[in-house]
């Protein structure tokens, strides 16, 4: 019902593009995950309980990915959703903590919560077909994520990480280097200084800036109010994400993804238009 | 229950997840989220060389200095090592250099560019801000031998 304001009519046709991006790029997330990770040399969360090193014999870790895939075919065709659903997280939870157990955090958190709260949304309403409610259940946690890393920056620098903030330069100095180690290639270096420079030169434009993204994830909850500001907030987030990515070269996908999945749904605005232009 | 969770079905799930986020912390599905909450004075990176001192691309390993500055730190926080501003006494470093150039290893095992290299070098380049200019520290991590 809430939903029904929430979404508009378009529904059915909108969570399907959405899923068809989540899954994609959740799949596509889950493999290069499993396939990289070997051994389990620094374990932390789930993997400082439970032994997953069987997981990682190639032959079972094959098997795995291929009723990964099959899930993730179920998942479209909105199959058995609950139990899909269900299984969907496990392999998440199990994956991406491996992940982590290998010392790389790729931040893939928000992927796999948003797989949990559309079980918790099937659990509740499984004699819905398109459960209304799995959308907007994982919009709640993307939102809820930008919030947490707001309260994260208040908690840990308080008002002074917007003043702090200029000490950005040596981020910028960090991620520019790591390029230049990965490629060896100077040009990164000489953008990261060219970087810093204007940035020491322009010291009050970058308080505004991060007084603005401070705003903007704080009050990420907003966004929950209706569609038309779900939509303007996930533009907003999106043009601070590519800011970020332009000054210090980072761009963290898992939380950008289903971010942009969730709150702009570009497939379904890109299947608009081509009907449009097909029907004119 | 189910009325009030009815009543504020908009939110509870957001805030749910906000709290237990806050209450757990770091351990996979909840997270803080902190990166970047704060900007401290300093920031480390890495990078390797041959023993001329000739630089290699870890691109050449299948890696990036990125995952090494991952592991940097949560080997770190595994041996309870405290770390930043160059604080790490020489014996840390030259340890957690060795770790993380064994995990590179495990993990790029398979990429022929490593029988090519007899000794590998692992710096640590340490940036941080003195008198409103920025220092850059070089520090030699680890030294020895490709298996």
């Amino acid at each position: 019902m809430l939903n029904n304001k929430y979404f508009g009519t378009s529904l059915y046709i909108e969570w399907l593009f959405i899923k068809i991006s989540f899954i994609l790029f959740w799949f596509i997330t889950f493999y290069f995950s499993i396939l990289n990770s070997h051994q389990i040399p620094l374990p932390v969360g789930i993997c400082t309980l439970v032994n997953l090193n069987w997981i990682l014999y190639p032959i079972i870790k094959n098997i795995v990915i291929f009723f990964t895939l099959i899930f993730c075919i179920f998942y479209l065709l909105e199959y058995k959703m609950r139990w899909i659903c269900f299984l969907l997280f496990i392999i998440s939870l199990i994956s991406f903590s491996i992940e982590e157990s290998n010392g790389i955090y790729n931040r893939n958190t928000l992927l796999t919560v948003i797989l949990f709260v559309q079980f918790i949304s099937y659990l509740k309403d499984h004699n819905n077909q398109f459960n209304n409610s799995a959308l907007q259940y994982s919009i709640q946690v993307i939102a809820g994520a930008y919030t947490l890393s707001a309260m994260s920056k208040l908690v840990e620098s308080g008002l002074f990480w917007i003043v702090d903030g200029k000490r950005i330069t040596l981020q910028i100095l960090k991620s520019h280097f790591q390029e230049y180690s990965d490629f060896g290639n100077n040009s990164f270096l000489l953008h990261g200084d060219i970087l810093v420079k204007f940035i020491e030169n322009h010291t009050f434009l970058l308080y505004i800036v991060l007084s603005v993204s401070l705003l903007l994830e704080l009050f990420a909850l907003a966004t929950l109010k209706n569609k038309k500001i779900k939509l303007i907030y996930g533009i907003l987030l999106l043009v601070m994400h590519l800011g970020i990515y332009i000054i210090m070269d980072i761009l963290i996908l898992p939380i950008i993804a289903p971010m942009i999945i969730f709150m702009i749904n570009p497939l379904f605005y890109a299947f608009k238009l081509f009907t449009a232009i097909h029907h004119r | 229950m189910k009325q009030i969770f009815k009543k504020y079905s908009l939110i509870t799930i957001a805030i749910t997840y906000i709290f237990t986020s806050l209450i757990i912390g770091e351990f996979h599905p909840f997270s803080k989220y902190p990166m970047y909450s704060s900007f401290p004075n300093w920031s480390y990176s890495f990078f390797i060389s041959d023993s001329n001192n000739k630089f290699i691309p870890f691109n050449k390993f299948n890696m990036s200095g990125g995952e090494m500055g991952h592991w940097f730190y949560s080997i770190c926080e595994s041996k309870k090592i405290k770390y930043g501003n160059g604080m790490e006494s020489g014996q840390e470093l030259n340890f957690v250099g060795s770790e993380m150039i064994h995990l590179m290893f495990q993990k790029s095992k398979h990429v022929s560019e490593i029988s090519n290299i007899k000794k590998i070098k692992l710096y640590r380049l340490f940036c941080f801000y003195s008198n409103d200019t920025i220092q850059k520290k070089y520090y030699l991590m680890y030294e020895g031998n490709v298996k």
